[in-house]
C-alpha cells in the first residue's frame, strides 16, 4: 500500500492570487513547470494523496472575484469558482435546467458539494462526472482565458479522455456558459450507484425540444460507459423529427444501449451497464418528454 | 470495515516502564502482552483506558501498531504517537470469509433428524484466532436447531491476503446465512410455513447452549424465541405473504424471516478455554456519591451507562451520583477481559453488581453500628427529594440517615472508606436471541434491492438501556445490510492488492439514505428474565447482526423466486440471475 490519505506527502508552493490577471500571470510564469489550479480540491487533493500526481505550484482560485459570479440573464453563466451547492439551489437551475440540478444533487454529500465546483468537475475529466452529461446535453461551453487570449470550447469537445482535456498549461477556465433553452424543452438526468453518495456506475442526461407531438431536436449523453461521456447519436437520430410514443422510446433505449461499450470495473460490470442503460434511457426520455409538456402515445 | 482507525501513544518512563494510550477493547490484555514482548515487569506497564469510536471486534487482539509504537518510544526514549489511516486499517484486518457446505435431514412432519456441516474459512496472513473461530462456528451452528445427530468439519486456510479477525459476530452471520437459508429451502420442500418449521426445532429453554464452541456450554434458562417468532409474524403481516410466482409488476416485494442469537459472554459452569472474568473497585465517597473503578470497556454500546445503572440500583443512589468514566488505567484496576462475545452487560455488569452488593453489605454493617441495630433490620432506599440514598430502621422511616451522612461519619471517625474490590466469573453463557422479519423490494428491471420495512424482535432479558438497545439493533441492521448487499473484500488476482485499495471510495457501506425510514423499522423486546444475569439482563450486540443477511436473502427469494447462495447480493447478480431464469 503506497497511499496515505492523512498526509499530503509532497512539497509544493501554495499561491493564492486575488485577481484573474494575477492568476494568469502565475500560470504564464509556471507553464513549463508543473502548476495546478486548485478550485474546490475535492478531486485534486485526493489525487495528490492517493495517486502519483506531483505538483510544484498549487494555485488557489477560490478567492478571485471574477470567477465567483452567476449570471442568469441569458442562459446561465457560472463562474469557475462557484461551489456546486450554490448552483443546485438556484431557482433557474431547478426550473429550466433540471438535469443539471439532478446531476449535481447526485454528487457525493453536501460537504463535498460545498467545496467542489462545476469547472473542477469538468477539468477533472472523470468519465463518471455527474455534471458533464447534462452540460453536453444542454450544449454548454467553457470559456478559456490565458495571457495569449480567449477562446470557447464546447464541453463535449473539451474533454478528450480519462483525465484528459484540451486545456493548455497557461489557460484557465473562467466560466461555464449554458445556452438559454427553449420553453418547449425538457431535460432529465439519471444515475445508478452502489449507495446514495457514490461515483456513478452509469449516468445519463437527455435534453429534447418539442414541437406538438414531435421531438424537434435532442441530445442523449451517457457517462461512465466509455473513456469520456458520449452522445448516443444513433439513438438521437431515431428520435429527431419523430412523433414520440412508448414504442419509439423503447426503440431508442435499445439503440442507445447497443451504441455504448462499457467495461467491467470495481463499481459494476459491462453487462450490467449495458442492460441498465436501456432501462434508464426509457425512464429518462419519458421524464424529459413529460417536462417538455409532451404527451405519450402508445 | 470498522469505524475508528487504530491509534497509540507511548511514553517511556524514567523507571524503565511505559505508559500507553491505545485503541483497545481490553487494556489488561495489552498490558500483559506488552510486558511479555518487551520484557518489562507488568507493574511498570501502564495502559490507559480511552473511549472507543467503534471497533466491532477488531481491537480484541492487541492492534499491530501498538507494539510498533512502544518499540519506537523505547528506542528513541521519547513519546511516540501513531495513528493509522483508513487504508492501513482496511489492510490491517478483515472479516473472516466463510464457505459452507451444509446438509440438513428432516422427517416429513418437519422434525429435524441430522445435520452435516463443513466449513472452510480464509484466515489471511496471520493466525489471530483461527482455532477458536472454527470452534465458535460449530457452536453457532449447533445451537440454532435440534438436529439430533450432527457432524461438523472445519478447515482454516492460510492465504497471503489481509489477516482476518473477529468482527461483527465472529462468524455467526456467516454460518447463520447458510443455516437459515437452508431452513427456508427445507420449509418449501416440506410445504411448511418457515415460521412453523423454526418453532418446531429451535434450541430453547432447558436445552444446552454452546456459548463459545464446544468447550463453553451452559443450560438455557431464558428464551424468547417462540414469542418473537409469533409476535413478530403478527407485526410483520407474515400471513399476507404470497409465493413468488403469484407476484406481478416490475417491482416485486417479498418478506423473509430469519432468527439468530449470540452468546452473552464466555462463562460456563466449568471454566472453558476462554478467559472470562471482570472486576471492579467500588467506593462510596464522603458525600454519598459513588465511584466505580473498572477496566471494563465500552465500545459505544452503553456498557458504562448500564454498569452505572446497575450500581445505582444496588446501592439505591441516584444514577447521576455514580461515576465510572475518567482516569482509568491498568495500574489502578483489577483484570478485566476484553469487551467481546457480547459480554459487556452480562459478564461485566454481572461482576460489577457482585461488587456493589459487597459494598452494600459494608454500608449496612457500618450503619447498623450507628443505629445500634442489626444490618438485616435496616432499609436502604432512594429518596428522590433529597437526591440521596437513605437508610432507616425498618418501620421507622422518619429516623433516616443519608448515605452521605453515613459515609462522612465513617470518614471523620476513621472507620475507613466504604469500598470493595473483587473479580467475578459468570457461570453461564446465556444466548441473547434475535428474529428478523425483513421486507425487500426488488426492481426486476434494474436488479436493485431496497428495504422498505423491517420488524426486529430482540431477547436480551431485562433491557437496561432501552434506547441504546434499540439503537444497537438498528445499527446492527445497517451493518447487516452492508454484509448482505454491498461489502466484500475483493482482490486483484494479478497483483494481490485489494480492489478498493483500502479506500472507502470503493468500499461502500450503507448510509442513512439506504436504510428504511425510521418509522418503518419496528423493534420490540421479548418478555423474558435471565435468572443468572444482572437484574435479568443478557447481551444484544452481536446477536443483533446474526440473522440480517439470512432474512434479506430469504425475502429476496420470496420476492423473485431466486435463491442466492453468496453474499453480498448486488444488483449485478440479481439482474444476471433474473435473465438466466427467464431464459429457462
Amino acid at each position: 500500500m503506497q497511499t496515505n490519505t492523512k498526509i499530503l506527502a509532497q512539497e509544493f508552493e501554495y499561491l493564492a492570487p486575488k485577481s484573474l490577471n494575477e492568476a494568469l500571470s502565475l500560470l504564464e510564469k509556471y507553464k513549463d513547470k508543473s502548476a495546478r489550479i486548485l478550485a474546490g480540491g475535492t478531486d485534486l487533493l485526493v489525487k495528490m494523496k492517493t495517486i502519483d500526481l506531483k505538483t510544484d505550484y498549487l494555485i488557489n482560485i477560490k478567492n478571485i472575484p471574477e470567477l465567483n459570479f452567476i449570471d442568469t440573464s441569458d442562459g446561465l453563466k457560472i463562474g469557475a469558482a462557484v461551489p456546486l451547492f450554490h448552483i443546485e439551489r438556484m431557482g433557474k437551475v431547478k426550473k429550466r435546467y433540471p438535469a443539471l440540478c439532478e446531476g449535481i444533487k447526485s454528487i457525493a454529500a453536501i460537504a463535498v458539494r460545498n467545496m467542489g465546483t462545476i469547472a473542477g468537475n469538468i477539468c477533472n475529466a472523470s468519465p463518471a462526472a455527474d455534471t458533464v452529461p447534462s452540460l453536453i446535453a444542454y450544449g454548454a461551453e467553457v470559456k478559456l482565458v490565458s495571457k495569449r487570449g480567449k477562446r470557447t470550447v464546447l464541453v463535449e469537445d473539451f474533454i478528450t479522455g480519462v483525465g484528459k482535456t484540451v486545456i493548455k498549461a497557461d489557460e484557465i477556465i473562467t466560466q461555464v456558459n449554458i445556452p438559454e433553452i427553449n420553453k418547449n424543452s425538457g431535460s432529465a438526468f439519471s444515475k445508478k450507484s452502489r449507495v446514495k453518495a457514490d461515483i456513478a456506475k452509469i449516468n445519463l442526461a437527455v435534453c429534447l425540444e418539442r414541437e406538438d407531438n414531435i421531438c424537434k431536436d435532442c441530445k442523449i449523453v451517457l457517462g461512465s460507459v466509455f473513456i469520456k461521456a458520449v452522445r448516443a447519436k444513433k439513438a438521437e437520430d431515431l428520435l429527431k423529427g419523430q412523433t414520440v410514443s412508448t414504442s419509439l422510446i423503447d426503440k431508442i433505449a435499445k439503440k442507445a444501449s447497443e451504441e455504448i461499450k462499457p467495461i467491467d470495473d470495481i463499481r459494476s460490470s459491462a453487462e450490467y451497464r449495458t442492460d441498465i442503460a436501456r432501462v434508464m434511457m426509457e425512464d429518462t426520455v419519458r421524464i424529459a418528454w413529460g417536462r417538455a409538456g409532451g404527451e405519450l402515445k402508445k | 470495515m470498522q469505524l475508528e482507525t487504530k491509534s497509540a501513544v507511548c511514553v517511556p518512563e524514567a523507571d524503565g516502564g511505559i505508559t500507553v494510550w491505545t485503541t483497545s477493547q481490553g487494556i489488561h490484555n495489552v498490558r500483559i502482552l506488552l510486558g511479555n514482548v518487551f520484557n518489562i515487569p507488568l507493574n511498570k506497564v501502564n495502559v490507559k483506558r480511552i473511549t472507543l469510536g467503534g471497533s466491532f471486534g477488531s481491537s480484541i487482539q492487541m492492534n499491530s501498531i501498538t507494539p510498533i509504537c512502544v518499540a519506537l518510544a523505547l528506542k528513541t526514549k521519547r513519546p511516540v504517537k501513531l495513528v493509522t489511516t483508513r487504508e492501513e486499517d482496511i489492510y490491517d484486518h478483515s472479516k473472516y470469509p466463510l464457505k459452507t457446505n451444509l446438509k440438513i435431514g428432516a422427517k416429513k412432519n418437519g422434525t429435524l433428524t441430522a445435520a452435516h456441516c463443513q466449513v472452510q474459512v480464509e484466515i489471511g496472513g496471520h493466525n489471530i484466532q483461527a482455532y477458536p473461530y472454527l470452534g465458535c462456528i460449530a457452536g453457532w451452528f449447533a445451537s440454532l436447531y435440534k438436529y439430533k445427530n450432527l457432524k461438523y468439519e472445519g478447515t482454516a486456510i492460510y492465504t497471503n491476503k489481509v489477516p482476518c479477525c473477529a468482527m461483527q459476530g465472529y462468524g455467526n452471520p456467516q454460518i447463520n446465512f447458510a443455516v437459515e437459508s437452508l431452513m427456508d429451502i427445507l420449509a418449501e420442500k416440506l410445504d411448511m410455513d418457515p415460521v412453523e418449521l423454526r418453532l418446531k426445532n429451535f434450541v430453547g429453554k432447558g436445552d444446552e447452549f454452546w456459548g463459545q464452541g464446544p468447550t463453553v456450554r451452559s443450560i438455557i434458562r431464558s428464551c424468547g424465541v417462540e414469542e418473537m417468532l409469533i409476535e413478530g409474524a403478527k407485526l410483520a403481516g407474515w400471513k399476507r405473504r404470497i409465493p413468488p410466482f403469484k407476484k406481478t409488476g416490475d417491482i416485486k416485494r417479498g418478506i423473509g424471516v430469519a432468527r439468530g442469537f449470540h452468546t452473552s459472554g464466555t462463562g460456563g459452569p466449568n471454566p472453558g478455554e476462554v478467559i472470562d472474568y471482570s472486576g471492579a473497585t467500588i467506593k462510596i465517597n464522603e458525600d454519598g456519591s459513588v465511584d466505580v473503578v473498572t477496566a471494563l470497556m465500552d465500545h459505544g454500546g452503553g456498557t458504562w451507562d448500564a454498569a452505572a445503572k446497575v450500581v445505582a440500583e444496588v446501592l439505591k443512589v441516584p444514577f447521576e451520583k455514580v461515576g465510572i468514566y475518567n482516569g482509568i488505567d491498568t495500574r489502578t484496576t483489577v483484570f478485566d477481559v476484553n469487551t467481546h462475545a457480547t459480554r459487556g452487560i452480562y459478564c461485566g455488569c454481572g461482576a460489577i453488581k457482585y461488587v456493589a452488593e459487597k459494598v452494600k453489605e459494608i454500608l449496612l454493617s457500618y450503619t447498623a453500628t450507628l443505629f445500634k441495630d442489626l444490618p438485616e433490620n435496616l432499609e436502604l432506599t432512594c429518596n428522590k427529594k433529597l437526591g440521596q440514598a437513605i437508610i432507616y430502621p425498618r418501620e421507622i422511616p422518619q429516623n433516616y440517615m443519608t448515605v452521605g451522612e453515613i459515609a462522612e461519619h465513617a470518614h471523620i471517625t476513621s472507620w475507613g472508606t466504604i469500598s470493595y474490590t473483587a473479580t467475578l466469573r459468570q457461570k453461564n453463557c446465556p444466548p441473547c436471541f434475535i428474529t428478523h422479519f425483513v421486507e425487500v423490494e426488488v426492481n426486476t428491471k434494474t436488479g436493485e434491492i431496497s428495504i422498505p420495512r423491517a420488524v426486529i424482535m430482540g431477547d436480551s432479558g431485562t433491557v437496561i438501556n432501552p434506547d441504546l438497545w434499540e439503537g444497537q439493533i438498528i445499527g446492527a441492521f445497517s451493518r447487516g445490510l452492508g454484509f448482505s448487499l454491498l461489502e466484500e473484500t475483493k482482490y486483484d488476482l494479478n497483483n494481490g492488492k485489494l480492489e478498493c485499495n483500502g479506500m472507502i471510495t470503493d468500499y461502500k457501506i450503507p448510509t442513512a439514505l439506504d436504510m428504511p425510514k425510521v418509522d418503518n423499522i419496528i423493534v420490540r423486546s421479548a418478555h423474558t428474565y435471565e435468572p443468572t444475569g444482572p437484574f435479568g439482563a443478557k447481551g444484544i450486540g452481536e446477536a443483533a447482526l446474526s440473522s440480517v443477511g439470512s432474512a434479506v436473502a430469504n425475502a429476496i427469494y420470496n420476492a423473485i423466486g431466486i435463491r442466492f447462495y453468496e453474499l453480498p447480493i448486488t444488483p449485478e447478480k440479481v439482474l444476471k440471475a433474473l435473465k438466466e431464469k427467464s431464459k429457462k
